[in-house]
Parts: structure tokens; sequence; C-alpha cells
């Protein structure tokens, strides 16, 4: 009798346990929108692991009481007293250890603030890693090793067609105004070209370390020069500024229709009032900026190791706390920064694409992992055009958040 | 001291330490504990830890209760320690002695640390090692202190490096199949074979402990930015996934603070160096070697590691100033291109040293990459293409595979491989089965390739023409220099509406050029002509290395060179000499006799290379030929043009051979006199020192091939007979 009850225990305490963890454990969140909920126990999935390998190792008993004789168990290991125990336990454990590999695998993957997210995209293969993106209107030009490859983010096939090959050590590229002109900066010269057609001209001599266009200027820099170019071809004029640091980001703030200046240790507004340009010292930074981004509300750097400083575009043009919002650890480093609709999409190399919400506060939301090696980005308005430079599977990506 | 007679000893002294810490301490001796305790640390410092333990051990027995003094006993046991059975009594013994520290100061993170450590050179044991660092960095992070916490996180970090190091590249064999050393050495295609067909890489493999690992260095480098070991163990990860950015922000903290070793710098170059950045890389590089001791400076900048041996033998018996010399020539020979900045083969070189130095250099280990088995081959031949490593294997007939992971590199353009063999997660690899002496056997055939290198800067090859002159001074050469390049091959790649080329034109002893001329040009494109350059300079006698340059900075792979060596001799007055022949444009000749070059306008061909039917001139000189009584010289003028190869590239296959047969049996032009013409020339000779003559010539139909031009002159007032040779090209129309 106590025999008995000691069997029935066993398969009780193994289903109990089994049933209990499995239960305790949520399951696994079906995706939400774009985000991939994180699982918000602590355990990691460790009890439920345990208990489907107990839970396996009982069924395996339960199986070997049904498909042995009485006779043949005698003398030997018993399914309830022996074989239950033996293989729940041992079950148990191969689970646990399972799912801490598990566990750490998915430590090792998941953002380390905020969720893992998966954006609607298209992929555009690309002969070469992407070095630099330019975008106007709805052409947008993406500067590889191999020449630059010129996407219509209007049209829906994104047709793909290369201009401007063969230039060495490319580092900017933008796109003049009116779709006009593909502007191309290297080591050692600023050059053009048409987006369909012709041949590259040197349109400014030097080293390009920051590039952006208006729909009526270019601004190139190099070291601390600013050059403004007004018009194209043989009717253009250049003027020329110093900026206080080694300029080493620009870009074209729609909102205000002035330029970011970004050098060494502050960013600056560069309005360009009549044909007389005028550069305005903003604030402060602390770090190298790799790149400038505006919305409607904010505005942002990105700073490699240093992460991403934001500021309130009130603040920073009204004269009120200039302190910035500054985030750290994801992305690791920041390489590029781009807004749509208010919120901020950094490029984050192996860290992916991060989004930002900056109202009511400033929130990471998480990051997507769909580019392998995220090192550009930039906003059309109705999607993000990410570059990818991983290695073997270089691409742009289009991405709708 | 044997093994046998060292563990009692070590026994006893752990055991004379059990009973020590009980002594009570005496104040009054402090002072001599003090002493010794600094005699001991400065003899450690010098490197002498026998006598420091020694001196430790004294100061342990008169303060048994002091901390430091147990501390820094059990480092010095522990750092003086390899990972074998020999040394166990010495590491229970130092990690007695951190238990009693630990016991003595709680709270401080260096004794689980130091525990780790010992755990880490203790056989069986290392397993535990990570349980002691976590430990550590609990303790360090709760007492707040950076230091240890980056060194716990920087050692708990350096588990995971090297279990993800003895993973990365794995591949997996099929069923029944064990990789082979010894059939890889012996047997064609083995390798190809066995990687494409008997196995398969594993993707993603050992990317949990490669996060682990980055996250673990960025703790520590979040306590102190500048903790070195975990920058360049961070480094080495960031290198792994291409991410050169990042470690150029890694290393920046030291460059800012102007700190850190060579191995800093080392992998500040090689980031630069990826990232094309080769200015940078080329002063990181040379900041690294600065902040090397002299012996391992001279270590890496030995040429003696990619020369054949037996040049090897005689480098290295070369004295200061000589090996300098030598390095200095062959670094400058091995330069793609003399007109950039830096020198591309010795970035490469250094950019080698620097890949061997982060991947293998292990002071656990007491290893220093670039030394190491893996640093010779990857100085040689650069990094593999194909990087394989294979499970330890347990069948006895598994070889150099029994309980050590065989990693096999391929480059499959040269069809070259090597095959390592190393213990598990040890950062410690050596050549497999008789791979060493296959590597001296492939040094006498590939001492040291850059084809990579070739491939990457893709410069051209173009023609020059060398002419020797007399000079106005009779103890001066005048050398016309004259080189072109084909604007349509050069800015092939390009789609440029104009060009900047600039022309470099070098000279000097063999051993060391000189810049002596840099032109720049502007090039329209498409052009309708080759682009061409002419030097004419008045040298010393001697022997010369010529080399041309033109590149244009600007476009990708817009480069071409030339090089020739020549002999500068003096036209020695009063015998018959004639200079080279100067082969140009063609020009009307002249209507009277000439003194020089300079009279006419004849503008050289620096490519040699003439299209089919198209007329040519040549000019040459003509010295000590001597006037009969009225004033005249009178000469005879040969000239023979032979073909000497029939241009066949626009023959296929067949053609060729077709072709080969002909020219055996006699039936192609080949050998034969294209052109051959003679006159007699009678000139007054007047105030001139020399007799310069031009003549057009025009080959007709003749096929394309290279030529060669036989001038002959006869002085008829003297019988001498001088003669030289110019090679020429024709080129399809």
């Amino acid at each position: 009798m106590s025999k008995k009850y000691a069997e029935l225990g066993s398969v009780c305490t193994a289903l109990v346990l089994s049933t209990l963890v499995t239960a305790t454990a949520p399951l696994a969140q079906a995706q939400q929108g774009y985000t991939e909920v994180q699982p918000s126990n602590t355990n990691d999935g460790k009890l439920k692991a345990i208990g489907i390998g107990a839970g396996i190792g009982a069924l395996m008993a339960v199986g070997y009481y049904f498909v042995s004789d009485h006779g043949e168990r005698s003398g030997k290991c018993g399914p309830w007293s022996c074989a239950l125990p033996y293989l729940s336990i041992s079950g148990g454990f191969a689970g646990l250890f399972m799912s801490r590999e598990l566990a750490a695998q998915r430590r090792a993957e998941r953002p380390r603030v905020g969720d893992r997210l998966v954006f609607a995209s298209t992929n555009y293969e690309i002969p070469a890693a992407p070095i630099a993106l330019g975008l106007r209107d709805s052409l947008l030009a993406v500067a590889t090793d191999s020449g630059t490859q010129v996407i219509s983010t209007a049209s829906r096939s994104a047709a793909l067609r290369r201009r401007g090959s063969g230039l060495s050590d490319v580092r900017r590229v933008a796109v003049s105004g009116g779709e006009s002109q593909i502007l191309i900066g290297t080591s050692s010269a600023l050059w053009e070209t048409g987006p369909t057609e012709g041949l590259l001209r040197r349109v400014l001599e030097g080293p390009v370390d920051a590039l952006a266009t208006s729909p009526t200027a270019v601004v190139a820099a190099t070291g601390n020069s600013i050059r403004i170019r007004y018009g194209v071809g043989e009717d253009a004029r250049t003027d020329s500024l110093a900026a206080p640091g080694r300029v080493t980001a620009a870009a074209w703030d729609e909102g205000s229709g002035n330029f970011w200046i970004a050098t060494d240790s502050m960013l600056m507004e560069l309005s360009i009032s009549g044909s007389t340009p005028v550069l305005t010292p903003r604030v402060a930074i602390s770090g190298t900026a790799n790149a400038v981004a505006s919305s409607a509300n904010w505005v942002a750097v990105s700073l490699g190791n240093d992460g991403v400083a934001i500021w309130s575009r009130q603040a920073l043009l009204g004269g009120g706390v200039t302190t910035p919002t500054v985030l750290r650890g994801e992305p690791r480093f920041a390489f590029d920064l781009a807004f749509l609709n208010d919120v901020l999409y950094v490029a984050g190399g192996v860290d992916g694409v991060t989004k930002i919400e900056l109202s009511p506060s400033v929130r990471i939301v998480g990051s997507s992992r769909q580019a392998g090696y995220a090192t550009s980005i930039a906003s059309d308005g109705t999607a993000l055009w990410i570059g990818d430079s991983f290695t073997g599977k270089t691409r742009i990506i289009r991405a709708t958040p | 001291m044997p093994m046998v007679s060292r563990v009692p000893v070590l026994l006893l002294a752990i055991a004379i330490q059990g009973c020590a810490h009980r002594a009570p301490f005496d104040p009054s001796v402090q002072p001599v504990v003090d002493s010794l305790y600094h005699a001991g640390m400065a003899q450690a410092a010098a490197g002498d830890t026998t006598a420091a333990l020694n001196t430790l051990q004294e100061a342990s027995k008169l303060a048994p209760q002091n901390a430091d003094i147990l501390y820094w006993r059990a480092v010095i046991l522990g750092h003086t320690t390899s990972l074998s059975v020999e040394d166990i009594p010495r590491n229970i013994l130092a990690w007695r002695l951190l238990e009693r520290a630990e016991g003595l100061d709680r709270g401080n993170a260096r004794y689980a640390i130091e525990m780790g450590r010992v755990r880490l050179a203790s056989p069986l044991l290392r397993i535990e090692a990570e349980r002691h660092f976590r430990r550590a960095l609990r303790i360090a992070q709760a007492s707040g202190d950076p230091l240890n916490i980056a060194e716990a996180a920087y050692e708990i970090g350096m588990i995971k490096q090297r279990r993800y190091s003895t993973v990365r590249n794995r591949y997996m064999s099929n069923p029944g199949q064990i990789f082979d050393p010894m059939m890889a050495s012996s047997r064609l295609h083995y390798v190809r074979e066995y990687l494409e067909q008997h196995s398969h890489p594993i993707d993603g493999i050992g990317s949990v402990e490669r996060s682990e690992a980055e996250e673990l260095f960025r703790m520590a480098l979040n306590a102190v930015p500048t903790h070195e070991r975990t920058a360049v163990a961070l480094l080495s990860v960031l290198f792994d996934q291409g991410r050169f950015n990042e470690m150029i922000s890694t290393v920046q903290p030291f460059i800012d603070a102007n700190t850190g070793s060579s191995r800093i710098r080392l992998a500040a170059g090689l980031a630069w160096y990826k990232l094309g950045r080769n200015t940078e890389a080329d002063s990181s590089f040379k900041k690294a070697l600065e902040l090397m001791s002299p012996q391992d400076r001279e270590d890496m900048e030995s040429l003696s590691r990619i020369i054949r041996r037996r040049e090897a033998i005689a480098y290295q018996v070369l004295g200061d100033s000589a090996r300098m010399h030598t390095d200095s020539a062959y670094w400058e020979s091995a330069d793609p291109l003399l007109s950039t900045p830096e020198n591309e083969a010795w970035l490469e070189f250094m950019a080698r040293n620097a890949y061997s130095d982060l991947y293998w250099t292990d002071s656990d280990m007491r290893q220093t990459g670039w030394r190491t088995d893996r640093g010779l081959i990857v100085l040689r031949y650069g990094e593999p293409p194909v990087i394989a490593t294979f499970t330890p294997e347990n069948t006895a007939d598994a070889g150099d595979a029994v309980g050590r992971v065989l990693t096999v590199w391929r480059w499959p353009v040269e069809d070259m491989h090597y095959v390592f063999t190393g213990p598990p997660a040890m950062n410690v690899a050596s050549f497999a089965g008789n791979f060493r002496s296959l590597a001296e056997d492939n040094r006498e055939d590939v001492p040291f390739s850059l084809r990579n290198l070739a491939a990457a800067t893709n410069v051209d090859s173009i023609r020059m023409q060398l002419a020797r002159f007399r000079a106005a001074n009779p103890n001066a050469i005048r050398l016309v220099v004259a080189a072109a390049a084909d604007p349509s091959r050069l800015y092939r790649n390009a789609e440029v509406a104009d060009g900047t080329l600039t022309w470099s034109l070098r000279m000097g002893e063999p051993s060391r050029l000189k810049l002596l001329n840099s032109d720049t040009m502007q090039v329209k494109l498409p052009a309708p002509a080759e682009a061409s350059q002419t030097w004419i300079r008045d040298i010393a006698p001697g022997r010369y290395r010529v080399r041309v340059e033109a590149l244009d900075a600007n476009i990708v792979a817009a480069a071409g060179r030339s090089q020739d060596e020549m002999e500068a001799r003096i036209f020695v007055p009063g015998a018959l000499m004639l200079s080279d022949i100067l082969i140009g444009y063609r020009m009307n000749p002249p209507e009277g006799p000439i003194s020089g070059l300079s009279e006419i306008a004849l503008r050289p061909r620096g490519n040699l290379t003439m299209q089919q039917r198209e007329q040519f001139t040549m000019y040459w000189e003509n010295y000590g030929l001597v006037p009969d009584s009225t004033g005249h010289v009178n000469f005879d003028v040969s000239v023979v043009i032979r073909l000497l190869e029939i241009d066949r590239s626009n023959t296929g296959q067949v053609g060729l051979l077709l072709g080969a047969i002909s020219d055996a049996v006699g039936i192609s032009p080949l050998g034969d006199q294209a052109l051959g013409m003679s006159y007699e020339r009678e000139e007054l000779l007047g105030s001139r020192d020399r007799v310069p003559q031009v003549l057009n010539i025009g080959l007709g139909s003749s096929p394309a091939g290279t030529y060669q031009i036989e001038l002959t002159v006869v002085d008829k007032n003297t019988k001498s007979t001088h003669k030289v040779n110019r090679i020429f090209y024709l080129a399809r129309k």
C-alpha cells in the first residue's frame, strides 16, 4: 500500500511540478505591431525549461509503464519509483542547461535598453559597403567605393543606377536642390555629376569633411573652413567662412531654413540672410559629432562612443536650458541619425537601428537588428533608408517603423 | 629544482604559513618589516623574483598579519608559475596566502582577482577561475573600486573571449571524418576538398561569448577608460567584426592622454589602415615602434623573417648602418608607389604584425603574437582569407587533433594552406604535422607576398625610354627620360571629365632613389592621345635606378609606374662612340647639320610604341668621328630592324599554337629583317663636338610586335665601328 502511495506521490509531484512551472512562466508573447516584447520574468524561462524537461522525462516514464510488462519490470527499475524520478530529474537538468544557454543567447542578441524591434522593410543589394547617404526629395544617393548608387525613393521599384564611379576615398555624398546634381566629397575635392548622366566635375578643391545641401546652396567643410556654393556649373558662386573648430558634420534644417554645423566642440547654426552667411554658436558639445539631424522640435547629434546628444529646438534657439539629454550604451556606437515624425532613429553599427521617442520624455524604445552593421541612415519623411555595411551583405534597407 | 624535491619543500612552506599567522606581531619590528617589504618589491621590479619571495617571506615571518606582504608574495608566486602539474604546490601556496590576506583585509577585491588568476594557472582548476573573478567584481562594485572593477571585468571578459576564440571559424566535419594535418601537407587538394566537401562552417558560433566579452570589456573601460589590457582585448573583438571606427574611438582616450604602450598604437594603426587612412596608420605604427624596447623594435622591423634563409643569415650579421641601408632599400623597392606619402608595402608589413599582436599576444601565456608560428605566416603571406577550426578529437588515431584544436588557414588564389594545432581555450598554437618544414620550403619560393596589396593598389606598368648623350660638360652624361601613359587605361574605372596626373621622376643609386622632378598635368577626358612627360638631366657617371610614376590620387587605380637600371658611362673623347637611339614622334629632318637635340623639336615617345604603318623619327649622336684634311667627317650608317616577337594577343589559343609552330619552322616573319638600310654621309664637322643624325622610319605593313633597331656607324676615315641597339614596339592598329 505504502509503495503504491509512493508511486502515486511521485507521479503527482512530477506532473504538478511540470504543470505549475509551465503555467507560471509566461508564454512568448505574440508580436505586437513592430515590437517584440521581451519576457518580463527575470529567470529567463529557466523554470519553464526545467518544467518542460521534467515533463518530458515524466512522459517517458509513463510510456515505459504502459509499454513494458509487469513481469519484465520485477526486480528492475520500476516506472514510478525509479524511472519517473530519474527521468524527470535528468530531464529537468537538461532543461536547466538548455535554458541557460538560450537565455545567454537572448541576452546577447537583445538590446541593452528597450525592446527588440522589427520594422517592415525592403532590401536593395549594393555592390560595396555604403559610406554615406544623401537624400533630397525623392532621390537617395549612396556613396560606396564602387561609385554612387542612386535610388529613386518615390518609385516603388526604387531602381538603382550607378553614377560617378572611380573616385578614391569617398567620404560624403549629397543631392543638390531640385535633384539636379549628385555631390560627392572625397579626401581631395568636391565633385559634381548629374543624377542620370554626365561625367564627374571637380567643383571645390580640398578634402570634404562635412557636406550638406539646401534647395539653393551646398555647404562643404574642410577642417575649419566652411564653403557655401550657390548655383551650378559656370554660374556658381562660392563664399567661405571660418568655423571656430574642425567641422565634422553638417545638416540642412528644413524647419528653420538654416544649416546645422558641428565642430569637435560646438554645435552652430549657419544662416544665409540675403547673400551673407552667418555662423551662430548655439551650444557646446562633448565629443566629436559624426552626424547632425533635426526635426520640428528636436536637434540631435551622434557622438560615436559618447552616444547621442539631444536638445529641444526651443531650448536651443530660445536661449533656455541647453544641457542635452545624452543617451549612451544603446547603441554602443552612434554612427548616424535621422528623424522620422519627431522620433529619432540612430544607426548603431552592430547594434542596428535604435528608436528613441522624445515626447513626452526621452526614451529608448528599442532596437532593430535587421541591419547587420548600420552605419548610415536617412529619412524621406515616410520611411527610413539604412546603409548596411555588414560584410558580404552590403545593402540599403528601406524601413517603415 | 626537480619536482620530487620541490613538492615537499613547498608543502612544508604551506604548513609553516598555517602556523605563522597565529604568531603575535611585535610593533617594534615594523621598520624592519617595511624595509624588507620595500626591498622585496624592488627585487621583484628588477625581475629577481626568487630573491623577492625570500625577502617577503622574511617580512611575513615578522609581520604575519600584514595583508600587503601576503598579497604580493602570492602575486609573485602566481606570476612565476606555468600551467603545469609541477607548479601545483606553488599555486596552492599562493592560494593559501591569498586566503589569509583576504581574511585580514575584507572588502578588497584584489585577493579574489588573484585567486582567480591562480586558478587560471592551475591545471584542471581553470574552470573555477570565473567564479572568483565574479566574486571579485561584486566586491569591487560594492566598494566602488574602479580599478578592481576593471581588472575583474577584464578577467571574466578574457575567459569569454578565449571561449569565443576557441570556437570561432568552427567547421564541423561530416560523420566519420577527421581532418588529418599529414594528409594536408602531402596530398594535393586535400585541404580544399576537405573544407568544401567533408565539412561545413557553423555560422554564428561563439557569438554569445563574443558579445558577453564585449560587454565586460566595456564595463572595465567605463570604470577605467585607459585600462590598456582591456582596451586591447576589446580592440580584438571589434576588429573581428570589422568595427574599425569603433576601434579608433576605443584608442582615442589613450592618444588624448598620451599614454598606452605600443600595443595600443599598433591596434590603432591597424584600424586606420583598414579604414584606408594611410597617413594616420603610418603615424600610429611609427609611434608604436618608438614605444617598443630597442630589442622588440629591432625584431619587429627585421627583414630576416621575410627573406630567404640564406639571405637572412647574411642580413643578421650586418652592422647597424648596413642594416639600416638594406632596410631602406628593401622597402623602397617594395613600395608600389613612391609618389604616395606612405610606403604601402611597409604599412602592410606593419599591419600584419599588428594583426598578430592583437590576436595572439597573451601575457598569461607569455606569448608575443608576432613571434608565434601563426604570426610568422601572417607576416609572410597576409591574413588568411579562409580560416577553419576543428574541434578536438578523442580517438587515438587522430594524431595532432587529439585533445587539441586544429586551425586550418587557406589562401585559395595561391592554393596555399597551413595547419596549426593548440590546446582549446588557450591562445596558443603551433605548426601541426610537418608544416614547420613546409613553411621553410615555401619561404625559399616565396619569402614575402604582397599579392593582396598589389590587388588593392592596382598599379599599371608603363613604359619609359632612357637615352644617354654626352653632356656639355665632358665628365657628365645627359640623360633623356621619357615616359607615357594611356589615359584611357589609367582612367578606365572613372567617370570623370578631367584628371590631374602627377608625374614624378626618381633617380639614384640602385639602393637609394631621390625625387628629382614632380610635375602635374591636367588631362581632359576622354583623352585623344597618350599623356607623356620628358625630363632631361645631366648626371655623373655611375649606376642608376630610374623610376617614373604617374598618379592621380583622386581616382581609384589611376596609377602607373616604370623602373629601370642603367649604367651612365663617360663618352671617351677621341674614340668613336654612339649615343643611345632616341625614338620620337615623326618630325621633318633638319635641312642642314645640327649640333644637338636642343636644336630640333623632337618629341620623344615615352612608351616606345608606334602604331602599325606609323612613321617615327630616330635620333642619335656620333662622337669621336675624325675629320679629314678638309674638316669633314665621313661615315657609313647601317640601320637594321628585326622583328623579335609577334604580338598574337588578338589570337585565341589555337592561333597562339599555330603561331608558335610557324615561328619554329621559320614560316612566320619572326627574326626577319623588317627594314634594312644603309647610307654614307659626309658633313663638315666645324666646331661641333658631335655629329647628330635624324632619320625617319616607316615599317609599312609589318606585323605588330617587338622590334629591335641595330644601328652601326663606321668612321670611314679611321675605319672604327660602333654599334647600338634599341627595342621598340609596334601596336596593332
